[in-house]
């Protein structure tokens, strides 16, 4: 065996590991959502094979998972847009313009971002007490703007300081304000960075427990990661395979919004920009 | 229209402390001229065209655009440049990349709110014009450079704008597409007549294009003039070596009296307009210009003593590089002082043999040597050869 084959071989060995390991997570989810009994593994006992729990978390009235599910697409999608502007904005001006201190605020903007979320919450909810938002969508959307913001800005930064000065210039003296600079040039060229910045801002947004645990009571306007933490049996007990079946639908959102934008992530779209 | 800059000055506040990039320039382009502003890297010349555009405001002095007024930091005034109706191509062509190369034309049209109807018209008839009908549904990354430049003019004209700017756009072609596109851009200025501020680096491209050309060196103007102005009669050292290629050489000498100087022990008659000049030369240093197509070069023994014989004045030096340019054969020479460059045909001589050089003293150009910047000076003990160099250090420590 020459060394190129074992080397190819010990290569694809270490793939195969690092997938299994990242993997097994999963699969072990999407299997005990498809088993009658959550301890299938154990000695003694079978997987048999049912959607006895797909069907009751989709149908059922009282698990309400089809809303929690509406809510969190809602809510971290209009989360994830906003914030993608407003760091686009706030990105424009710092890699465009002469900002004082431009360096200094990427970093104190950093440095906020660091904040736990765990030592906000409290006056968060007091807040939104005040404001009578507790339970509605936009008590979770204004601050998970905010908490992804810092993470799109300094995402954002990087891509808009790859797309040639030139670009601007050419915009100014084609006629264009800088708005229309920002929105019809820089954004369209900087695409893929602009596509995984809101994936990632809805990723984030989506995943959130603390803030929406805190903030909503029920249905109205809880998200799925609070609503399959809440789910309970009849008795106080488990629903392992409800919760597997739940958390399998969940990342279905992720996997295709992934799909969806995977040709627009590609980098290679300022190609022809300006001479390389 | 025609174009002004009086007394046009432009500072940055950098790092290390204010960085005066234009300083007190003043220029009048003509009405439909083609006008050509050259200098070396960082002389400003760049800095002048984005403050014509309006992508940079002055910091002192006015701008005006005929009679109107487009800048003045004095008053207020910034017309930006969207309102002062420019078109600008850049070196690296700046085309949009996500826009195939119809909409990245009628881009200044759809901003400008333009009919449908309209822009189709006029983005068809500018691209027939530029020869790229057919690149019309491409995408940039799809084009060649030479085709990326022409929609990037297709682009500038399509307004048909006021003043047309060009931020040196042919040094990223081949240098066989550089000339061809050189000259069609001479043609279609022509042709259109829009008043047209070229920015380059290349002399050869400032004289070939240029109305006028306006030399630049350290945020000022050295030197204002049609090409054939600033070759046969440039003002400084600086014009002097920076026009031409291979370069002007500078040779030291000294004035001898009114009518007379001496270059390397030689002692010559000069012309009643050198005479003139030299009057207005107060030192008593002189730098002797003559360009290398001027020296007529012989190898060989050679009577010194009617060295200055018949206006002709001829000196001895020792061949140090020969750099065959394809026409003809770029000689270095060395002598005490310098090195001398001279243009010749082939001739049966070898590195390290005696030549003699000889020229018309009625082709030199004169010029105080204390005119003399540092960076020509630099430039000009660079053309040393080594050996050269090792004797000159010998001869001053003697």
């Amino acid at each position: 065996m020459g060394e190129e084959t074992l080397s190819k071989i010990l290569i694809g060995l270490g793939a195969g590991l690092t997938i299994l390991f990242c993997m097994v997570p999963f699969i072990y989810m999407v299997a005990t959502g498809l088993s009658t009994s959550a301890d299938f593994l154990q000695r003694g006992n079978s997987f048999s094979f049912t959607i006895q729990n797909y069907y009751t978390i989709l149908f059922s009235e009282s698990s309400h998972f089809v809303r929690y599910m509406v809510n969190s697409i809602v809510i971290s999608g209009i989360a994830a847009m906003i914030a993608v502007f407003c760091a686009a904005l706030g990105a424009y001006a710092l890699t465009r313009f002469d900002v004082p201190w431009g360096g200094a605020i990427m970093l104190l903007i950093l440095a906020i971002s660091m904040f736990p979320p765990v030592s906000l919450v409290s006056y968060l909810f007091k807040f939104m007490t005040w404001l009578g938002w507790i339970n509605t969508y936009q008590a979770l959307i204004l601050p998970y703007v905010a908490w992804t913001l810092p993470l799109s800005l300094w995402i954002l930064v990087s891509y808009f300081k790859q797309v040639p000065l030139d670009m601007d210039k050419a915009g100014l003296i084609d006629g264009a304000s800088r708005l229309q600079i920002l929105i019809k040039i820089i954004l369209p060229v900087a695409a893929p960075g602009v596509f995984s910045t809101a994936l990632l801002a809805f990723i984030f947004a989506f995943n959130e427990f603390l803030f929406a645990l805190m903030l909503t009571t029920d249905f109205t306007a809880r998200t799925i990661p609070v609503g399959i933490a809440l789910f309970q049996g009849l008795h106080g007990q488990i629903p392992w395979g409800e919760i597997m079946a739940a958390a399998t639908v969940t990342t279905i959102p992720v996997v295709v919004l992934t799909l969806i934008f995977q040709r627009r992530i590609i980098s290679g779209l300022t190609r022809g920009a300006v001479k390389e | 229209m025609k174009i002004k800059f009086e007394n046009l000055g432009k500072h940055f506040n950098g790092k290390g402390g204010r960085v005066h990039a234009l300083k007190n320039i003043e220029l009048e382009v003509k009405d439909g001229e083609f006008f050509i502003l050259l200098g070396p890297s960082g002389c400003g010349k760049s800095t002048l065209l984005n403050l014509a555009a309006g992508l940079e405001k002055a910091t002192e002095g006015r701008i005006l655009f005929d009679d109107e007024v487009v800048a003045d930091p004095k008053k207020k005034i910034f017309v930006p440049p969207r309102q002062r109706n420019v078109a600008m191509v850049f070196q690296n062509y700046a085309l949009y990349p996500h826009m195939k190369v119809f909409e990245n034309i009628a881009f200044p049209l759809r901003v400008a709110k333009m009919e449908k109807e309209k822009i189709n018209e006029a983005v068809n008839n500018t691209a027939a014009l530029l020869g790229i009908e057919d690149l019309l549904d491409r995408k940039p990354g799809e084009l060649s450079g030479g085709q990326r430049q022409r929609v990037a003019i297709s682009r500038a004209l399509v307004r048909r704008p006021r003043v047309f700017l060009l931020d040196e756009p042919l040094s990223n072609l081949d240098a066989q597409l550089r000339t061809s596109t050189r000259a069609e851009l001479k043609e279609l200025q022509n042709e259109l007549g829009i008043t047209t501020l070229y920015v380059t680096h290349d002399q050869t491209e400032a004289m070939t294009l240029g109305d006028r050309v306006a030399l630049l060196r350290n945020g000022e103007v050295m030197q204002v003039g049609g090409p054939e102005e600033l070759y046969n009669s440039p003002v400084t050292p600086f014009v002097a070596t920076f026009i031409g290629s291979p370069s002007m050489n500078l040779i030291p000498a000294e004035k001898k009296g009114d009518q007379e100087i001496e270059i390397e022990g030689v002692r010559f008659d000069l012309t009643e307009k050198q005479a003139e000049d030299i009057g207005k030369i107060k030192s008593k240093e002189v730098l002797v210009g003559i360009r290398p197509e001027k020296i007529s070069l012989s190898p060989g023994e050679q009577d010194q003593e009617n060295a200055s014989e018949n206006g002709r004045i001829t000196l001895k030096g020792e061949l140090s590089t020969v750099e065959p340019l394809g026409r003809e054969i770029l000689y270095h020479v060395g002598i005490e002082c310098c090195e001398v460059l001279a243009l010749s045909g082939e001739m049966e001589v070898k590195r390290g043999e005696e030549m003699y050089f000889s020229f018309d003293a009625e082709d030199i150009h004169l010029f105080d040597a204390e005119t003399m910047d540092d960076q020509t000076r630099k430039q000009m003990q660079s053309g040393l050869s080594k050996e050269n160099r090792k004797k000159i250090k010998k001869q001053s420590a003697v």
